[in-house]
């Protein structure tokens, strides 16, 4: 009886033809299916890693904190030697660009070629000052300061956090 | 009745026609598969979002502790010895509520420009702790006549000046009203400290053993800030002559207690072999120690109570005697 009913289907053309092109149909539309979740699974992901590599900036921005322990201005040989200490919460800060300005906020100088040194003189391998570490660098060949005014400093980290300080020369 | 009736209709239809019971499945599915990717994501940036929240307020909290760290230091005074060595004294007072670490001296020298400081030094100061602090900062080329202003640093990046020992006018009336009765020099009770020495050497200098307990034996020195109030603001100079003596009522025939004589201090702790004289400027604060214990009975009386007096002996700048007995403190003596 079945074998009967098979050799009908083989003899039906029409049958045979529908049953092809739906297979057909069903297989195109997975193909395409996985396709598309593919493509929306590979954006989700670039989306998550960009969302997420963005939030931890923020987070590690938000963890830094310098603090300025003394800004000595040396009138002799123009240096101004600035001395900071790491007290926020996160490794690995470092100092990319130093600003001059005036007190009312005119622009002296941009300093961005900056190297950190221990206190005791000696070059801080890493060029980045951890949690509760010293250091000081040292800015140089700039117009004179005037003695006895008041200066701002601003310095920028390599993670964007910015840290003003007056001082007066 | 009807629409029950339509319904099951509609279920018989549906499930006796393959195409559209399976588009139907498949509609769930799409629908639960975006159903669990957009919640998915949607979890996952919540806890992103409260990640960043949490850093901004643990940041928020940090500049809650920075702006309520309150460290009062007063009663600043310098000290230079040898080579340009300088002893900082001051009285350092937590007025906050949190605890504070100071890990930092700036010390500079006003006329040379030169400055220096002294790293970790990992005070610990618990709210309203008061503490007297004498700490050695190098700095070349200082002299006594040369002014100094220095500052704290603490762990959480306040800078904490050391106002200098200053009386202002009201307080200097009063203090010379007492001065002229009692005398020019005036002693601070919670600067008061031992040291035990081996050699000539004192152990822990300059930060002895601060209690009024000390233990009995022949090689034991004492510290303390002592003040110049004199009325007519002029420095003193202290003679070699200069000592502290000691009386024990509670052991009779043995009243008399050993005496100890004034010494010059290295920032080693080594006491001079010969005393150069000490001078305490008007309003100035100083940490004087008094070693060389010898006289009387060599030791204190053991387990008992001794009145200890300061003599002082020496002369004004202006050339004039000056001497002054303090009958200062007591001490219980413990074998």
């Amino acid at each position: 009886m079945k074998y009967r009913k098979l050799v009908r289907l083989l003899q039906n053309r029409r049958a045979i033809s529908a049953v092809i092109s739906n297979v057909i149909l069903v297989g195109a539309v997975i193909a395409v299916s996985f396709v598309v979740l593919f493509w929306a699974q590979y954006r989700s992901s670039a989306y998550n890693q960009e969302y997420s590599e963005a939030v931890d900036s923020d987070i590690a921005k938000l963890k830094e904190r310098l603090a300025f322990e003394y800004i000595f201005y040396n009138e002799d040989n123009d240096i101004l030697s600035v001395y900071l200490m790491n007290c926020g919460t996160i490794n690995d800060t470092t100092v990319e660009t130093a600003y001059v300005s005036t007190s009312s906020g005119n622009l002296i100088d941009v300093f961005t070629d900056i190297t950190l040194f221990h206190f005791n003189g000696s070059e801080i391998s890493d060029q980045d000052l951890d949690i509760s570490e010293e250091g000081y660098f040292v800015l140089s060949s700039f117009d004179d300061l005037t003695v006895g005014t008041s200066y701002l400093i601003k310095v920028i980290t390599g993670r964007g956090s910015s840290f003003e300080q007056s001082f007066i020369a | 009745m009807n629409k029950a009736l339509s319904l099951k209709k509609i279920f018989k239809w549906l499930t006796s026609n393959p195409k559209g019971f399976s588009s139907v499945i498949g509609t769930t599915f799409m629908v639960l598969v975006v159903m669990l990717l957009s919640s998915s994501v949607f979890l996952w940036t919540l806890s992103q979002n409260t990640l960043y929240n949490e850093a901004v307020r643990d940041k928020n909290q940090l500049e809650a502790d920075l702006l309520n760290e309150r460290v009062r230091a007063t009663e600043g005074s310098y000290t230079v010895y040898g080579d340009g060595n300088v002893l900082v004294s001051t009285q350092v007072r937590n007025l906050g509520p949190l605890a504070v670490e100071i890990v930092n001296l700036w010390l500079m020298n006003v006329n040379t420009e030169r400055y220096n400081f002294t790293e970790s030094l990992n005070i610990n100061l618990q709210p309203g702790e008061n503490s007297a602090l004498a700490i050695n900062v190098s700095l070349v080329g200082s002299t006594a006549e040369h002014t100094f202003t220095s500052w704290f640093v603490t762990r959480r990046g306040n800078v904490v000046p050391i106002e200098a020992a200053s009386v202002d006018e009201e307080e200097a009336v009063t203090w010379a009203k007492l001065a002229e009765g009692i005398g020019s020099i005036v002693f601070n009770f919670s600067t008061f400290r031992y040291y035990t020495y081996s050699g000539n050497k004192l152990g822990n200098y300059p930060e002895g053993n601060p209690t009024f307990r000390i233990p009995y034996g022949e090689t034991i020195a004492f510290g303390f800030m002592l003040t110049n109030q004199n009325p007519y603001q002029e420095a003193i100079t202290f003679d070699e002559e200069t000592l502290m003596w000691s009386y024990f009522p509670a052991c009779p025939g043995h009243e008399n207690g050993p005496f100890w004589h004034i010494a010059n201090v290295n920032p080693d702790g080594s006491i001079n072999a010969t005393y150069t004289p000490i001078t305490l400027e008007w309003g100035e604060s100083k940490l004087i120690v008094f070693a060389k214990q010898s006289g009387g009975w060599k030791v204190q009386q053991r387990n008992s109570l001794g009145a200890i007096n300061l003599l002082i002996y020496g002369t004004f700048e202006s050339g004039m005697e000056y001497a002054q007995n303090i009958p200062f403190v007591s001490v219980y003596a413990y074998d």
